[in-house]
């Protein structure tokens, strides 16, 4: 969402709350016109920037809050109110109106005071709003399509991961099945993005798209704006060239919606008629711009062909759980009736939403958790200065109390006060989180989902306002209660430097700073913890050399290329390619490490009985040209690399690793022996192949995921899937460039897709470990710092009540050392207990965190251990300067000071 | 109601009245036409706007008119007009800008040819 639309809702909110302060005359008569005036002008603001709307917000704000008392007087003056009530509101306004300004003028009073604990409350309240709206964005917001929550997903997966959340595919029969035979599902589609080739005027385009079967909008709900969806007849294997565009894109590049349908545009080097247009803002899956039909190939990509992502609409009376039972005796009757494929097969459902956010949910809420703690830690840390503060008040307090004042009174006078510092924390707040939110960001790595639905909207602004409410009570309420609670006769007497409020107010303000250091002490463990997994998976070997090597991906159509002319297609590019230089070498490889592009596979031994269906070994698949394994740094440990003289012609072979040969060849040897090698694209290899040798590991799909056994097939000898240039040399940039003018001379109509280096790859799976510790990182470090600056604060004051009785101890023969010590333990003492209960609770909590965690326990002994000195070491830097300050009093003037 | 009684009026009163007295308008309207007037902010803003425009129906100066059939116009806001009342009012404070204004050239062009 954009702040073009959340600026005037934002601005509707601040009004809508702010008149509340108004009389019920004046907002009746004109409130609806101050909101909607609020709305356009906020509007017109935002024209000019967000800063500028962000002082007029401010400016309108504060003009509601002072235009609220002068209305009120006039309200209660003007003749009119029926007498009766009229005074019985002024009483309730007038309490109200007194403690208000009384609380302005206290604070204004304590500009220093004021500023800092406006400051805390603004950091703790910043924070959590701008997490929460990350949170909210990502994991709350319902996905923006009409009735959303009934959006799932289907996909294939085994009897034992049924439940796992993380989504898959579906092959295109076993599609029409769930189709016909779910009643649970009103409709479903399937929907794959990839990358389309647009040419136009000689140029290639590179553009998001998805082949789709045709009822896709109807599941979402969202009409084509012009024209129709595919019909089946149009979605048949061999069908005509059909696409739908999107509104937006189609005005980007060609011009008038109007011309659209009816014009063809090519995709592929083919030209494809347009039949719809899809709405602007539409872009199912993945940003797509252009559909066209999925037109399966049945024959050819049959049941066991599971590479279809679907998209589906339950019912109006169904719930995934129906659905699933629905599935599962599907799934049942499918493997009776197709073992070969759909043998150990059953169909996952889950919504869309979960689907869609996948594995970042919990990183999202310890986050927020964390934030959360940083805000207490705030409201501690306020609640203490103001006790201390209070100290100082108890004259005034006992003087009000004297004149009559109740302790109800002034407890809520005390509240009020609170009440009015914690809406101008949460008012910087709501700065700070605009501010932080854009931080967050433009931090967060490029693999969280939804990031572009992160924003300030009307919830957000409420959970902001709530954090106000329930801050107020956490930091207002235990000083109120204690303060108005005093005894009035020793308050007067001891001129509120006494013992009166002793006992209470020095346990509380204990147990808060006991808190503040345990709170300090999960944060400061859980960023540990981060930093112990980061240092692991940075030090994780992937089996292969990521330096210097550039990497593309290249589509050659079916259409325009047979099996035989990739192979020599690749070679002619390969050959010209690496005359240009600065490249040292060049190889072609489908399903580079770490692209997501991994073919997951299998194969069975020819010299072994066949195994039941969908219980052979498992195995990820790779086609490897002539020199990769070298670039790579593959080592061979058995047998030999692949050679130019391996070629389609010559004897089929295959490569295995360390992991398949260990595990399917139990105490034989694997080079020499044969396999059928088995592509889950349902394209099963005709021939067995000879294993010619063993290969290092390679840790293919993720860093952090062990190594899966692989088999690795020559490029000459598969010819199928996406072909990858690797290039080694020095200057990645310019590698890729001399690549891409290599391929326009080449075919002018195929692009450059995907360009980066493999070191990028590698480095993209640790960027959402290393954002989650950066955030945990901030808030451990704000956290310590509120910390250590309240207990400063409440150890330099503790100083300045016993200036007395430290003169008095010295006067006595006390000597420096022990005054320090003395000093020093008002500090350590609750630090030790609050470390203590931190350490158990970071033990307790630490099982939050297993998730996001590699290798490293959420126990962790050595974050454990590391962590009390730490923060002790700070409580001593903090208590050391009050400490000082204490050993320096000369016993005469503690003593006249009494 | 003695006219002389409002004079002279406050900066923002005088805003609304110059404002109201060409055409009913709502309370932004209001506003952006000061804004347009001057070539900058007006110097107050919307809560005292709305303040202004109920003190100065409450004394007669302006009357709301709940809907108003423009065709450009919002229908459904409240609209402000002048009264016979504010505009007699309005013509007696621009009479009383004009005195000064009067006073302030002659005192100026005096200062100034004396300085000559």
């Amino acid at each position: 969402m954009g702040p073009l639309s959340v600026g005037p809702r934002a601005a509707r909110f601040v009004a809508r709350t702010l008149l509340k302060l108004y009389p019920r005359g004046f907002r009746r008569d004109v409130g609806s016109e101050v909101i909607r005036d609020f709305e356009l002008a906020a509007a017109d603001h935002l024209q000019t920037g967000a800063r500028s709307f962000l002082i007029w917000l401010a400016r309108n704000a504060s003009s509601l809050v002072s235009n609220a008392g002068p209305e009120w007087k006039e309200s209660l003056t003007s003749a009119g109110a029926p007498a009766a009530g009229r005074n019985a509101r002024i009483g309730a306004m007038d309490v109200l109106r007194q403690d208000l300004g009384y609380a302005v003028r206290s604070l204004r009073k304590r500009p220093g005071f004021t500023a800092l604990v406006v400051f805390t409350l603004g950091l703790g309240i910043g924070a959590t709003t701008a997490m929460f709206s990350v949170v909210r964005g990502i994991l709350l917001r319902p996905l923006p399509y009409p009735e959303s929550e009934r959006l799932v997903t289907v996909w294939e997966s085994t009897p034992e991961d049924v439940t796992s959340p993380d989504g898959g595919l579906l092959s295109h029969a076993n599609f029409r099945d769930v189709q016909a035979e779910t009643p649970s599902i009103e409709s479903i589609a399937l929907a794959n993005g990839f990358g389309l080739t647009v040419t136009e005027d000689g140029g290639a385009e590179l553009v998001r798209g998805a082949r789709i079967t045709p009822g896709l909008f109807e599941v979402f709900r969202t009409p084509l704006v012009k024209g129709r969806d595919f019909t089946d007849l149009e979605n048949r294997h061999r069908g005509p060239a059909v696409a739908i565009v999107g509104a937006d894109y189609w005005r980007d590049r060609f011009g008038p919606l109007d011309e659209a349908l009816g014009s063809s545009i090519r995709i592929g080097g083919q030209a494809h008629q347009i039949v719809g247009v899809a709405p602007s803002g539409f872009d199912y899956p993945g940003d797509a711009r252009v559909w066209i039909p999925a037109q399966n190939d049945e024959a050819g990509c049959g049941r066991g062909c599971v590479n279809r992502g679907s998209v589906a609409r339950l019912a109006p009376d169904a719930t995934v759980e129906t659905a699933r039972a629905e599935l599962e005796t599907l799934a049942t009757r499918l493997e009776a009736e197709y073992p070969s494929s759909n043998a150990n097969t059953t169909f996952s459902v889950a919504s869309l939403h979960a689907v869609t956010v996948g594995d970042v949910r919990p990183a999202l809420w310890l986050l927020l958790g964390a934030v959360g703690m940083v805000l207490l830690i705030a409201c501690a840390n306020v609640a203490n200065l103001i006790l201390v503060r209070g100290r100082s008040r108890l004259t005034e307090v006992a003087v009000r109390t004297t004149l009559g004042a109740g302790q109800r009174r002034i407890f809520k006078q005390l509240l009020t006060e609170s009440a009015l510092i914690a809406l101008l924390g949460g008012l910087a707040g709501l700065g700070l989180a605009v501010l932080a939110a854009d931080l967050v960001l433009s931090l967060a790595p490029a693999n969280i989902p939804r990031l572009d639905e992160v924003g300030l909207d009307p919830t957000t602004l409420g959970f902001a306002g709530l954090l106000v409410l329930v801050t107020t009570l956490l930091f207002g309420a235990t000083p109120a209660l204690l303060l108005s609670r005093v005894e009035l006769t020793q308050a007067l007497r001891s001129g509120g430097r006494g013992n009166v409020t002793r006992g209470r107010s020095a346990r509380s303000r204990t147990a808060i700073l006991t808190t503040e250091v345990a709170l300090s002490v999960l944060l400061l463990v859980g960023a540990g913890l981060m930093i112990r997994s980061l240092a692991r998976t940075t030090e994780i070997e992937p089996g292969f050399d990521a330096r210097d090597i550039a990497i593309f991906r290249l589509s050659l159509p079916r259409t325009r290329y047979s099996p035989d002319e990739r192979v020599r297609f690749m070679d002619r590019l390969s050959e010209r390619l690496g005359a240009v230089p600065g490249v040292d070498d060049v190889a072609v490889m489908v399903g580079p490490p770490l692209s997501s592009v991994s073919i997951f596979g299998g194969f069975t031994r020819t010299d072994l009985p066949a195994p039941d269906p969908g219980e052979g070994p498992i195995a990820n698949y790779r086609a490897l040209g002539p020199g990769a394994i070298e670039m790579l740094a593959i080592p061979i440990l058995q047998g030999r690399a692949f050679q130019r003289s391996d070629t389609y012609e010559s004897e089929q072979v295959v490569i295995i690793t360390q992991q398949a040969a260990e595990r399917y060849f139990v105490g034989d040897d694997p080079v020499g022996r044969q396999i059928h090698v088995q592509v889950s694209t349902g394209y099963d290899e005709a021939g067995p192949r000879t294993i010619v040798g063993v290969a290092g590991d390679i840790r293919g799909t993720r860093l952090t995921q062990a190594p899966a056994a692989e088999t690795f097939i020559p490029y000459a000898q598969a010819g199928a899937g996406f072909p990858h240039v690797l290039m080694r040399g020095d200057d990645s940039a310019a590698l890729l460039e001399a690549a891409r003018r290599e391929l326009r001379s080449l075919d002018p109509e195929l692009p450059l897709m995907r360009p980066g280096t493999l070191a990028e790859l590698v480095d993209l799976q640790l960027a959402q470990p290393r954002f989650y510790l950066l955030l945990l990182a901030i808030f451990a470090s704000l956290a310590v710092v509120l910390a250590g600056v309240g207990m400063y604060g409440v150890v330099a004051y503790a100083v300045s009540q016993r200036t007395r009785e430290i003169g008095v101890r010295m006067a006595l023969g006390a000597r420096v050392p022990q005054v320090v010590q003395l000093v020093l333990w008002q500090g350590i003492r609750p630090a030790m207990w609050g470390i203590g209960l931190g350490v158990v609770a970071a033990f307790w909590a630490g099982g939050l965190m297993r998730g996001l965690l590699y290798e490293v326990a959420p126990q962790d002994p050595l974050t454990l251990v590391m962590v009390p000195p730490l923060l002790l070491g700070i409580v001593v830097v903090a208590c050391a300067i009050p400490a000082r300050r204490a050993a320096r009093i000369p016993p005469a003037t503690a003593l006249r000071n009494e | 109601m003695n006219v002389e009684s409002f004079i002279p009026l406050r900066s923002v009163e005088l805003d609304i009245l110059l404002s109201v007295a060409e055409r009913p308008r709502h309370g932004y309207g209001i506003l952006k036409d000061a804004e347009k007037r001057m070539g900058r902010h007006p110097g107050f803003q919307i809560p005292t706007l709305y303040r202004a425009l109920r003190r100065m129906r409450d004394t007669g100066l302006v009357r709301s008119l709940a809907t108003r059939a423009g065709k450009n116009d919002d229908a459904r806001r409240q609209y402000w007009q002048a009264t016979a009342l504010g505009m007699d009012v309005l013509r007696a404070e621009i009479a009383r800008l004009e005195g000064i204004v009067a006073e302030g050239n002659a005192r100026v062009s005096r200062i100034v040819g004396a300085s000559a």
